[in-house]
């Protein structure tokens, strides 16, 4: 760097100390990578060059009139920064536009400042990409249903090992058709009340006194009444632990209550009851630390129409930015139940946790 | 492979001049210089001071001077050269702000400070904001980066000689649904134990079951001391902002501003809080990087004294 204007005395300043780069620590696949350029006034350059890894893309500049894009690599010139010479920054948006299959992804973002043919200062800055990482371990390779047997739930191990929060949906999949249900929270409700009605033993409840005492959001309280609502017109009554029998008793039950304009007192006189029952969802919603079941009740419900029938269970989650992964294991179901019940009807249960998420990701792979 | 020349939208100082050219250009006799402007990101306020020049010659000439008003457009006040507040002397009448020269105290300049709103799109054309849609943990904090950046210097200042957004918001969605799941009381615990049991009970057709069950839950919660609502009202002033804040710390020059909960929540506690994390943008400091850091364990600590008071 020699006759550099910034040269101060016998000590002259190195370029590190008048150009200052900064890229965001961490992002998502396809999340914005926000990275700053800055240097001193004074500092003399005509062009930068920055070059991104395979994968990678320019999303967006910023305090620039023209920028000259070929590929993998991006020109800028002095002079088509806003304010040209007086200008001291610039800012660029890069982006990784693949799901990484390890939890880890870095690529090396190249800035090249030079004055014609002469280099003028370089530095490079490492995008750090980080996805979550979701696996089965041990997953059953097969499930045997005999008149005996008494196999209550699908148990399932889960890893978790990457970085971020996710929404997880467990699915079963028989020949291309999804055979995995969970219900609703308003569907659950339906299905509360009237096995609260049926068992009798709630006549000495005080209707007006919880309505008094329950401060939960009335507006959450109006959307779930709306919605169950809803399910007694459309009669989508849950299915599954209930006959056709009995499902037209339900229905009738709560559409007579309704007529009775009684609806909203039931209702509320079981508000208390159903949102404790949310907040044991909730409870079951978070079984690790970045992960939030979708349905914590997911289970798979099928006739089985072979001796032996082969289920793929999915593991589907989504991370905070939309992106997608998928994990998948096949299960045969051996089926030699002779007493002609041909009904699946199986909970999935997530039994155990190995939860080993990517922690302090900026304390780590940052500031080196 | 072909070469591809972007050029980046210069739109912005179009869009939010638009109103100053207007005024501009009534004051043209007047000489009008753009002294400074003021932008707030949060309530989109923007102010702007201009400099007219009124020679003696004009003020005794002149015919009242009208400027349409436009879209939020008003004139504030306005200071002579002793700072004396003049902008009583500009009155609002059909539609146009009037003022008479001949009026005007004897200054040979006047300041007018001129206030509008500004609208969200152009916002968002002069400011870049993003902060990180996950956060980093680590077992005490989680943590998000912040980061904003001015998108074009030039344009702004060739208008302005001094130009300030104040209060640019990279608004983050701090999580703390994991904060209350993992610190349920005990006694608590009995009674969604209970609770749970019903549910199971619920699914089954044994109807013995579910009477033991609903028996069960009842006794409990006839016998609890903490009722439910308690339980409610205790992590709603946890969720206040005045609560919250004390578990949030951000980087210079970022500071923490408005906390709210999430609007929208279903369940019995908001996921999510709100914070704004605001930093002030210029000519001089076009970007601003940094973390916002909630201190989590800290907080999990201050919900589990909570509610262990509620059974006390």
């Amino acid at each position: 760097m020699i006759g550099h204007p910034l040269e101060v005395g016998d000590h002259p300043l190195k370029p590190s100390e008048f150009v200052k780069l900064h890229i965001a620590p961490w992002a998502l696949p396809n999340e914005d990578i926000p990275i700053h350029i800055r240097w001193e006034s004074g500092f003399e350059f005509q062009t930068v060059r920055i070059n991104i890894p395979e994968g990678f893309a320019f999303a967006e500049f910023v305090n620039l009139d023209e920028v000259q894009i070929e590929g993998l690599s991006a020109t800028v010139e002095k002079s088509k920064i806003s304010r040209g010479d007086a200008s001291t920054y610039f800012g660029c948006v890069v982006r990784y536009t693949r799901i990484p299959d390890e939890a880890t992804h870095e690529g090396k973002v190249i800035f090249s400042f030079a004055d014609g043919a002469q280099s003028k200062f370089s530095s490079e800055l490492t995008a750090r990409i980080f996805r979550p990482l979701l696996t089965f371990v041990n997953p059953p390779k097969s499930i045997e249903l005999t008149d005996a047997s008494k196999l209550r739930t699908l148990p399932l191990y889960l890893k978790y090992t990457g970085f971020g929060d996710i929404q997880l949906r467990v699915e079963a999949v028989i020949g291309g058709s999804i055979v995995s249900e969970g219900g609703s929270v308003a569907h659950e409700i339906v299905r509360r009340l009237w096995l609260s009605e049926i068992s009798e033993v709630d006549q000495d409840a005080n209707v007006e006194k919880r309505k008094q005492t329950y401060k939960v959001q009335p507006e959450y309280v109006r959307e779930i009444a709306d919605e169950v609502q809803a399910i007694l017109y459309k009669g989508e009554l849950p299915t599954g632990e209930f006959d056709k029998e009995a499902f037209e008793e339900i229905r009738r039950w709560l559409l007579d209550q309704r007529a009775k304009d009684n609806f909203m007192n039931l209702f509320y006189s079981r508000i208390e009851d159903m949102l404790l029952s949310l907040l044991v969802d909730l409870l079951e919603s978070h079984p690790a630390t970045n992960v939030r079941l979708v349905d914590p009740r997911a289970k798979i419900f099928t006739r089985i129409k072979a001796p032996i029938t082969k289920l793929m269970l999915k593991l589907k989650y989504r991370d905070l930015l939309g992106n997608n992964y998928e994990e998948q294991v096949p299960i045969e179901i051996v089926d030699r139940r002779t007493e002609g019940n041909s009904l699946l009807d199986l909970p999935i249960v997530i039994e155990k946790w190995d939860d080993k998420p990517l922690m302090n990701v900026a304390g780590i792979y940052y500031g080196r | 492979m072909d070469a591809e020349t972007v050029k980046a939208t210069v739109e912005s100082a179009n869009v939010i001049m638009g109103w100053l050219e207007k005024a501009k250009e009534y004051l043209k006799p007047f000489k009008p210089e753009v002294k400074s402007m003021v932008v707030n990101y949060k309530n989109r306020r923007s102010e702007i001071n201009l400099l007219i020049h009124v020679p003696d010659g004009i003020r005794r000439k002149a015919h009242s001077v009208e400027v349409p008003a436009y879209q939020n457009f008003t004139v504030q006040d306005m200071l002579d050269e002793t700072f004396a507040r003049v902008g009583g002397l500009w009155r609002y009448e059909d539609g146009k702000w009037k003022l008479d020269p001949a009026k005007l105290p004897k200054s040979e300049t006047y300041l007018v400070m001129l206030r509008g709103v500004v609208p969200p799109e152009t916002l968002n054309q002069l400011v870049r904001v993003q902060p990180a849609i996950n956060r980093d943990q680590t077992d005490e904090i989680d943590r998000y980066w912040l980061d904003c950046m001015l998108r074009n210097v030039a344009l702004l200042e060739k208008i302005w000689q001094e130009l300030n957004i104040e209060e640019v918001d990279v608004g983050v969605k701090v999580g703390i649904e994991r904060c209350f799941s993992t610190t349920i009381p005990k006694e608590f615990k009995q009674r969604l134990e209970a609770t749970r049991r019903w549910v199971a009970a619920g699914r089954g057709k044994d109807r013995q079951e579910i009477l033991l069950a609903w028996r069960r839950m009842r006794t409990i919660n006839q016998g609890s001391k903490v009722s439910a609502d308690d339980i409610l009202q205790t992590i709603y002033k946890l969720t206040t902002g005045d609560a919250f804040g004390n578990f949030l710390a951000v980087d210079s020059p970022y500071r923490v501003g408005e906390i709210r909960r999430e609007e929208r929540f279903s369940g019995l506690f908001p996921a999510r809080m709100a914070v704004e994390a605001t930093a002030e943008l210029g000519l001089k400091r076009p970007v601003a990087e940094g973390y916002l850091t909630f201190k989590k364990k800290d907080y999990t600590q201050e919900i589990k004294v909570s509610l262990d008071k509620l059974q006390a």
